[in-house]
């Protein structure tokens, strides 16, 4: 624990503040699908970072857990409910 | 106007639901130290998993017979509709090689990560339900890349993995009931007991949320 | 105003505006794209709360299971539409 592991957790919320907002902007289904993988992976580092900031080691089994499975969303989007060329 | 008058009653339940919390009494039982109390008599060491599978037993069990009845129905549902979508499609040549190459690499890791998870469970935060659902990401991941069929029709291996969990949940309390009182274990065996109870749990839970997704699924996703 | 208050805040802000644009978006799709960040945005929460087991479930279930199953839905429903 430096220090600096909440003030960059901080930084990292933000981001995903803003990647919210271009998630709700658009103009695409797919555009919005890419902003919410990025919420897994910018989780990810934020659960790591509040481990080591004092929260506790349990905490790394969450983010290796949200690291594991968060690709999956994308890829039953993908497969699934993506039509090519039917773009909004 | 109906807006206003919506917002406006949203804003009076807030105002009451934040005064009631106000006025909250303090818990009459200390459950916390109740269990910090007890937790040696449990056979884990820790405290969520002894309540859920020691100390609050039946709650747990309860829970799988809900989930079981859940996917018996989606069973009986999916039946029905199987006869109009005959329609299959070789979709195994669409699907890019990336995708299976990722599932095929990343499905050892999640089996391995389950079994961390339900090992964990006696003495850290993990355990049956966990695990169950990451198997059960697994099998969801392995079916999207074409790898694993879906279940048109269960046979009865599958249908015993599915009720397996619940089965031997139901016999360790039924063993139990003859001992004395329901899913009260004997305190050298406990340990054990919930591990074996865990392990049932997690395959089945695990069969159960991937039957959710496999028994529906109708593999006709990459038509257009 | 210390940092992990400030963090709790933005946190409770995030979660309570994409619930409200999930539940309001006029288009499935988009409801079912924000209701997959509510899900990681909920395991933050727990972890916040010092509730790791029930992190541990929201980030299996919503991550590997939800999304995966409200997206298929989506495509079956389109399927049919057509």
């Amino acid at each position: 624990m430096t220090g600096f592991e909440l003030p960059v957790a901080l930084f990292l919320l933000c981001n995903l503040i803003v990647a919210l907002l271009a998630a709700a902007r658009g103009p695409t289904v797919a555009d919005r699908m890419l902003t919410a993988l990025l919420f897994g992976s910018t989780g990810t580092g934020v659960l790591v970072l509040l481990a080591y900031g004092g929260a506790g080691q349990m905490l790394v089994d969450v983010a290796l857990l949200l690291a594991l499975l968060a690709a999956i969303g994308g890829i039953a989007f993908a497969r699934r409910a993506w039509q090519r060329g039917r773009d909004d | 106007m109906k807006r206003l008058l919506v917002v406006l009653g949203a804003v009076c339940l807030i105002v009451l639901l934040l005064g009631a919390m106000h006025d909250l009494a303090p818990a009459s039982v200390e459950l916390h130290a109740a269990v910090a109390a007890n937790l040696t008599a449990s056979g884990v060491e820790h405290p969520v998993t002894a309540v859920l599978l020691n100390f609050r037993g039946y709650d747990t069990l309860l829970e799988i017979a809900v989930l079981l009845l859940a996917l018996i129905v989606i069973l009986a549902i999916g039946r029905e509709e199987a006869s109009n979508a005959e329609a299959t499609v070789d979709v195994r040549l669409l699907v890019s090689p990336v995708l299976q190459t990722l599932a095929k690499l990343a499905t050892p890791l999640m089996i391995m990560v389950a079994f961390y998870l339900l090992w964990a469970g006696s003495f850290r935060p993990g355990g049956a339900f966990q695990a169950g659902a990451v198997l059960a990401a697994a099998a969801v991941l392995l079916h999207l890349a074409e790898l694993l069929p879906s279940w048109q029709s269960p046979g009865a291996r599958l249908r015993l993995g599915l009720a397996g969990g619940f089965l031997i949940f139901l016999a360790v309390g039924a063993g139990s009931l003859m001992q004395g009182a329901l899913l009260e274990y004997p305190l050298e065996q406990a340990g054990a007991l919930i591990l074996l109870i865990e392990s049932g749990l997690t395959i089945s839970l695990g069969l159960i949320l991937a039957g959710l997704f496999l028994l529906l699924s109708r593999d006709d996703g990459e038509t257009s | 105003m210390s940092l992990e208050f400030a963090f709790d805040l933005l946190l409770v802000l995030t979660m309570v505006w994409s619930a409200w644009r999930s539940l309001s978006a006029t288009r499935l799709d988009r409801a079912i794209v924000m209701f997959i960040v509510f899900g990681l945005l909920m395991a933050l929460a727990w972890a916040r709360l010092s509730a790791p087991d029930i992190g541990l479930a929201e980030a299996a279930i919503g991550a590997g299971l939800t999304g995966a199953l409200l997206l298929d839905a989506y495509g079956a429903l389109q399927r049919r539409e057509i």
